[in-house]
């Protein structure tokens, strides 16, 4: 039991009141998420819960996006490439749920993220002048938690930004100057709630000039809460028999996004966990980490060691909760960080360290007795037709058309994330209200 | 086959053209040694014979001679062929350059430095690499002679050559039964749809979203896995094939090869595992287990290849019936009885989702985690990382009273698949090498894993009970030392043709 929740990682930034207000913040979360679970949920919080002799579940998933590597299994150059460009809408089409009043309604507004869905987000950043690489800095922290700091301190964001990113950033940079709207649920209500002089987290120094915290829609703490919320509930499939795959599961309840390593594995641990006849939660503190990279492919010239290029910033390597590390040279090394070979070729993309960074949420699970929720599936999967190697959640009734045989690579050279999407975003963006779905 | 030569050579693009026409009429297909292997087997069944034991019973069949070619990157690209670079990252890059990202030492003079390797140094990669394969070290003698004397007359320079030997039981050095789980490749050989490739012990399953099984144990995953131009294993199902991509016409019926010379000291292995068993048994829940326990659960199995998971309190030695009963386990779910076609019932297994009776470091558990989720994805995605191995150790078997490791032996690694990078590659690095990967935090593979961390070697972590308390043992002691090897690209019969008009294309230029 925990009289109140932490910061992500412990860290240090708020004050008692802030950290206060947050701990109630998180606290609401699950208590939310809890409630909107049939009777007997097996989802609960250390708050309100004491279990001292719970058992610690690590869930680890890559940190380098699992929907490029599906799409681009041979292309290696494409996928690093894709992963760290800066979009306005990502693989799938979905824009951040940020709207401007057009006519009578509302158009999305198209703001920057960076299309990395692992909950796992990096920004190479580069000399402008000859684009040669000087750091990629790494983060798992997450929105709610910096929207926090920013409705509760702004001096110390704008310090912690000026510290992390650039003495160049100032505070207006940080906050909406025009009515740019977001739907937020307030009583049951879905309003669209203007934003003008409130923090914006999509802002420049924190996707096309840097880093702070994660940009992509799906990539939320509310989303983990609400996806391991999901996730307890077990789930029967047309024979009747329980879903026990985790693949299964994700198409099953549609608790996630089926083409990332993340959801699945950890939808399908918390659901194999309540199977076992336990209840469920996430440690204290609540976040989402940086578990580890792996050295072992990365040569820094010199006779350098990796671990030395390798910087935690926040968080904490030895209890597996990073927040934010960065890889650059020692100072005064005399060498360019493209003479880093990783994994036998120059570093060119933040991407090829991605593919190193494991990444992990710190599951606890206590014995409960009676029956756990079970409910029936409320969708499938479809292979998507344009993409087979990935798949859609579809309706049950829906049917699934078998794609024919297609090249990996000719044929879409001209793929575009932005231009193959818009079409679609401000429709799909509506997906990205706060509710069970949002990390789909 | 028992004995096998492995033959690394060198030369310029017009050298290994030459050797390659050579022995081009050499070379074993897949529809001669298939039906050496269907023959082979309804004999050991017969005859109760298996394993190295079963060649013998062949030897009336004639003097076999078999031989496989693989072609390195660089050859390749001298005569203008690119699509196997293009289809594989790594291959193009090399074993040597992508040697760190194995786990192997980085600092030169080290053991198992590239640097210092017996074949595939930097210096000096591989264009060819031939494998000859006998029933007989006699017959295999002889082969070598002749085919070396093709060698020399095509101008090619032997880098390496060395025999392989299958140990009795099939035994590697440390004294486990090896080769035991292999995938069941789908498929047919040529038309006739009732000459399917893995002989099927089981009925076909039922359950449309689970892993179907041509033996107990032996998941049926789809032949583009391993071979090019077949359809692949859907990331998304167990059963479903992924519509194959339009790939180049030289990689058709091809498969990349990988070749690893990994020594092993068996001596260090025996003593880093009497002081790991001093450690676990500190502890009072470990107190009663002794080194037999200990390197059982480094393996995931007895000696006789008897699963720990299944056999939790000791070996059998041998299998109360067939082989498949140290084979009929899942991890993540409870197996249940089956009876084969042939009558034999083979028991269930319990799930072992916590990894108190196989750890999760566990080297078969690492390799192949079966049913389990990973950090890669669901389950689906782990069929996706398997071998097809075929390995052979060399160097005489390791006598008890030896103390040191003065001798050199071990394993000559040799696995195909389709990428080297998505799957073996990513096995040994993402999987082995990783202290939390692929199932939760559960330490490195200690048998044959490599520690990122090279200050605090490698870990295992032991526990009782669902909740632990977790104990971890630590060794920075190595036991496997990489001595060489290389990344190959093992062509089709009609690549073998294009390869050779591709070269003399590039000699009339």
């Amino acid at each position: 039991m925990v009289a109140s929740f932490g910061a992500p990682a412990f860290v240090n930034d708020l004050g008692a009141g802030p950290l206060a207000q947050w701990s109630a913040k998180v606290h609401g979360w699950f208590r939310e998420a809890e409630q909107g679970l049939p009777v007997n949920g097996r989802l609960y919080n250390m708050i309100d819960r004491p279990a001292d002799d719970a058992a610690h579940a690590l869930i680890p998933w890559n940190g380098f996006p699992r929907k490029f590597a599906l799409r681009w299994p041979t292309d290696v150059e494409r996928r690093w490439r894709t992963a760290e460009t800066v979009v306005d809408a990502d693989m799938d089409g979905r824009s951040a749920a940020f709207f401007r009043r057009q006519g009578g309604g509302f158009v999305n507004a198209r703001l920057p993220f960076r299309d990395q869905d692992e909950y796992c987000e990096w920004h190479t950043f580069r000399d402008p002048a000859s684009g040669a690489i000087e750091r990629i800095v790494f983060t798992s922290e997450n929105p709610e938690y910096w929207q926090h700091l920013a409705e509760t301190d702004e001096d110390r964001l704008l310090q912690l930004y000026r510290q992390l990113v650039s003495s160049n950033v100032a505070r207006d940079d940080l906050f909406f100057n025009e009515d740019v709207f977001r739907p937020e649920v307030r009583n049951g209500q879905t309003l669209a709630v203007n934003q003008n002089g409130r923090y914006n987290p999509l802002n420049r120094w924190n996707t096309h000039a840097g880093i702070v915290h994660l940009t992509h829609p799906a990539n939320s703490l509310g989303a983990e809460v609400a996806l391991a919320a999901d996730a307890t509930i077990l789930r029967r499939g047309a024979g009747g028999d329980l879903v026990t795959d985790d693949g299964n599961l994700i198409c099953c309840a549609a608790y996630g996004g089926v083409n990332r390593s993340s959801d699945p594995t950890i939808g399908g641990r918390i659901n194999e966990l309540v199977r076992g006849g336990n209840a469920v939660t996430i440690n204290d503190p609540i976040g989402l980490y940086i578990g580890d990279i792996d050295f072992q492919p990365i040569e820094p010239p010199g006779g350098i060691a990796a671990a030395d290029c390798w910087r935690v910033v926040r968080g904490n390597a030895a209890d597996k909760m990073i927040l934010r590390a960065q890889f650059a040279l020692p100072e005064g090394s005399g060498f360019a960080l493209e003479d880093v070979l990783v994994g036998g070729e120059p570093l060119r993309f933040g991407a090829q360290l991605a593919e190193l960074v494991t990444i992990v949420i710190h599951g606890r699970a206590i014995a409960v007795a009676g029956q756990a929720p079970t409910e029936e599936c409320i969708r499938k999967c479809c292979r998507r037709s344009d993409i087979p190697t990935l798949q859609r959640i579809a309706e049950l009734d829906e049917a699934c058309p078998e794609p024919s045989p297609i090249a990996e690579a000719p044929g879409d050279d001209n793929f575009v994330l932005t231009a193959n999407a818009s079409a679609a975003a401000t429709a799909l963006a509506e997906e990205d209200l706060p509710n069970s779905n949002s990390r789909v | 086959m028992p004995h096998q030569q492995i033959i690394a050579l060198g030369g310029d693009l017009a050298a290994v053209r030459s050797l390659v026409a050579r022995v081009a009429p050499l070379v074993t297909y897949c529809g001669e040694a298939f039906a050496y292997h269907e023959e082979r087997v309804d004999i050991a069944k017969r005859t109760a014979t298996f394993g190295r034991e079963s060649f013998a019973a062949m030897s009336a069949a004639g003097r076999l001679r078999w031989l496989n070619i693989a072609i390195g990157a660089k050859p390749l690209a001298e005569a203008g062929i690119t699509a196997p670079q293009a289809a594989d990252r790594s291959f193009a890059l090399g074993l040597s350059a992508r040697s760190t990202t194995l786990g192997d030492p980085r600092q030169p003079g080290t053991p198992g430095h590239r640097d210092g390797w017996l074949v595939g140094s930097p210096d000096a990669p591989p264009d060819l690499l031939l494998i000859l394969a006998c029933e007989h070290a006699y017959s295999l003698a002889e082969f070598v002679a002749e085919v070396l004397q093709l060698v020399s007359g095509a101008g090619l320079a032997v880098l390496y050559s060395e025999a392989g030997t299958r140990l009795p039981k099939d035994e590697e050095h440390f004294g486990f039964r090896d080769g035991i789980s292999q995938p069941g490749v789908r498929g047919t050989v040529g038309d006739d749809p009732a000459s399917l490739l893995t002989r099927r012990k089981l009925s076909p399953s039922h359950e449309d979203d689970a892993p179907e099984f041509s033996a107990p144990g032996e998941v049926l995953v789809w032949p583009g896995e391993f071979i090019f131009g077949y359809p692949m294993q859907d990331p998304h199902h167990f059963q479903r094939a992924l519509p194959e991509n339009l790939v180049d016409p030289f990689l058709v019926d091809g498969s990349f090869l990988v070749f690893r010379r990994l020594r092993q000291h068996v001596g260090a292995f025996r003593r880093a595992a009497r002081s790991l068993v001093e450690q676990l048994t500190a502890f009072e829940e470990f107190r009663e287990v002794d080194e037999a326990w200990l390197q059982a659960r480094l393996v995931g199995r007895w000696p006789s290849g008897a699963p720990v998971q299944v056999f939790e309190n000791g070996d059998p030695h041998d299998p109360p019936g067939s082989l498949d009963r140290f084979n009929n386990f899942a991890f993540r779910n409870a197996v249940p009885e089956v009876t084969t076609l042939d009558g034999e019932t083979i028991p269930g297994t319990a799930a072992d989702q916590n990894g108190l009776l196989c750890p999760f470091a566990a080297h078969i558990r690492k390799v192949n985690p079966r049913d389990a989720r990973t950090n890669l994805g669901p389950a689906t995605q782990t069929q996706k990382l398997r071998l097809l191995r075929r390995g052979i150790p060399y160097g005489p078997a390791w006598q008890s009273s030896e103390d040191d490791d003065a001798t050199d032996r071990g394993l000559l690694f040799i696995s195909y698949q389709r990428s080297i990078r998505l799957q073996f590659e990513t096995l040994t690095q993402d999987w082995m090498n990783s202290s939390i990967n692929p199932e939760g935090s559960a330490g490195h593979d200690v048998l044959v894993g490599q520690s990122r961390r090279e200050s605090s070697g490698r870990t295992g972590v032991f526990t009782r009970k669902s909740g632990g308390p977790f104990r971890e043992l630590a060794t920075a002691e190595e036991w496997i030392e990489p001595t060489g090897g290389g990344y190959f690209f093992a062509p089709s019969r009609q690549a073998i043709t294009s390869f050779l008009e591709a070269g003399e294309e590039g000699e009339r230029q």
